[in-house]
């Protein structure tokens, strides 16, 4: 069986058995099985510098791993399983935008397109710096002219058809 | 003369002059102390300070000017003001706590809360509600305020819950994430990404990738990013930089729209994208040095939307992604 560690979120969650969380993530397990089929878990962590606690564990499990630089070591502290060590590459998806309850990492050739009006937040775990080459434009709705543009600024009234 | 050094250190401040900005705000405090102004009309003085001061991230200095303007006797009205000064400088320095403690008292000394104020109210029980390890009853009570002003703002005109923008504008189709392939049908779809502008201005900002990292580097080096001075940004992490093309304070070149001269790739990108037909309000690089953390927040308005080009190529292990 293998295991890909994905993260996909980065949220406010109840991480109450430990005071030394500074930040808080949730994390999807995808494991493949022999005949390829997916199955998911999602499960919450806290996240404290380069350790991973699973504090928030669903009945059936009792998980405890660590996030490293280059791998992932998943280890489960109850059964069976003594240890496993998963070649991971948090770097590649170490800087990440969510908007709302979606989270985006870069790729390479991809334009990421979004309405910033709604909650989001940027975080940049990598190890270097990320760059954008950011474009802002007005919303289709309003149409292409300067009017649309004037509109989207706040420089004069929307049309009142809108 | 007092006037003309208030008035340039405004001009200097709009243009992102801060140091220059608080020398002449700091003459023009000096002047209106000589000649005995009454302490009302300095405030004006100590809150600009106070403003240059957060803008140079120096935010003790800036707590200490904001105090002095409070320490004069002022309206209710006035004194609220500054206390709303404070609470963001106190934002700044990551005291999410003091923060929402002194604009919450700031409130009580208003007749009547605006939609702004709300805004900002949502937006410093948020933060410490993301930042701080609390017992969860007073967790659910701030969830629950947090409610309750939602529900407000959508009565008063907001569409839906999680889209808070300082300017909102109604009726118009919106959704967290959009693509270029996105149905019609699906709620929030736009449906007109196959309009004129669209795939054309994709494929063009595509393309001008390669050239906008090299520019992207040459400004670097030549120490052209500003860091961005909004507190979005946790203080404790890296830092968040950004170059606007479009920016009033840049020497601009003679294209016809505001360009920067030192970023001629992507003006001619800018203007490539204007002829095609893209209502584009401006542009720029946006940099987040390692450990950034840009905190829970809302953008200006729906009216407008972003396309967010991560650079390529050379240096693709380097440049993924920012804001």
């Amino acid at each position: 069986m293998e295991f890909k560690l994905v993260l996909v979120n980065f949220e406010k969650n109840p991480c109450k058995q430990t005071r030394q969380t500074k930040l808080h993530a949730s994390v999807k397990i995808e494991a493949y099985d022999s005949k390829s089929n997916r199955h998911s878990l999602m499960i919450f962590i806290c996240w404290y510098s380069m350790l991973v606690r699973f504090v928030e564990q669903s009945p059936h499990f009792h998980l405890d791993f660590r996030i490293l630089r280059k791998e992932t070591v998943l280890s489960f502290g109850s059964y069976p399983t003594p240890r496993l060590s998963v070649p991971a590459s948090p770097q590649k998806e170490c800087a990440t935008l969510r908007v709302a309850n979606v989270t985006h990492a870069w790729e390479d050739g991809k334009l990421l397109f979004f309405d910033d009006s709604f909650e989001h937040e940027v975080f940049n775990h990598c190890d270097q710096e990320r760059v954008v080459f950011q474009l802002v434009f007005a919303h289709p709705d309003l149409g292409t002219g300067d009017e649309a543009i004037k509109c989207a600024t706040g420089e004069a009234p929307c049309a009142p058809e809108l | 003369m007092i006037e003309l050094l208030d008035a340039l250190g405004d001009a200097h401040a709009r243009i992102t002059q801060h140091q220059n900005a608080a020398a002449y705000h700091r003459a023009a405090l000096q002047q209106k102390q000589l000649a005995t102004w009454p302490p009302v009309k300095m405030v004006a003085s100590y809150a600009a300070l106070a403003t240059d001061a957060t803008n140079l991230f120096q935010l003790d200095e800036a707590l200490d000017w904001v105090r002095q303007a409070q320490a004069l006797a002022l309206p209710k009205a006035g004194l609220a003001i500054l206390y709303q000064q404070e609470a963001r400088i106190l934002e700044c320095k990551d005291d999410y706590i003091s923060a929402l403690h002194v604009f919450e008292h700031s409130l009580k000394l208003q007749d009547a809360v605006d939609v702004p104020q709300v805004l900002q109210h949502m937006d410093f029980l948020k933060q410490v509600l993301v930042s701080q390890e609390m017992p969860t009853e007073v967790a659910s009570a701030i969830r629950s305020r947090m409610k309750d002003m939602a529900k407000g703002l959508i009565r008063n005109g907001y569409g839906s819950d999680g889209q808070f923008p300082k300017r909102y504008v109604p009726r118009l189709r919106s959704k967290p994430w959009h693509t270029l392939e996105e149905a019609p049908g699906e709620a929030g779809a736009l449906g007109t990404w196959t309009s004129s502008w669209m795939e054309q201005a994709h494929a063009a900002t595509r393309d001008a990738k390669a050239e906008l990292l090299e520019e992207y580097q040459a400004l670097k080096d030549a120490g052209k990013m500003i860091r961005e001075q909004e507190c979005i940004h946790s203080h404790r992490g890296g830092q968040w930089s950004r170059f606007e093309i479009n920016a009033l304070w840049h020497s601009t070149d003679s294209g016809g729209i505001r360009c920067a001269v030192e970023s001629p790739r992507a003006c001619s990108l800018f203007r490539k994208l204007q002829r095609i037909g893209m209502p584009l309000i401006r542009a720029g690089y946006s940099s987040v040095s390692a450990g950034t953390w840009l905190k829970p927040h809302y953008g200006t308005t729906n009216a407008q939307l972003k396309w967010h080009l991560g650079s390529p190529g050379l240096l693709l292990s380097t440049l993924s992604f920012g804001i």
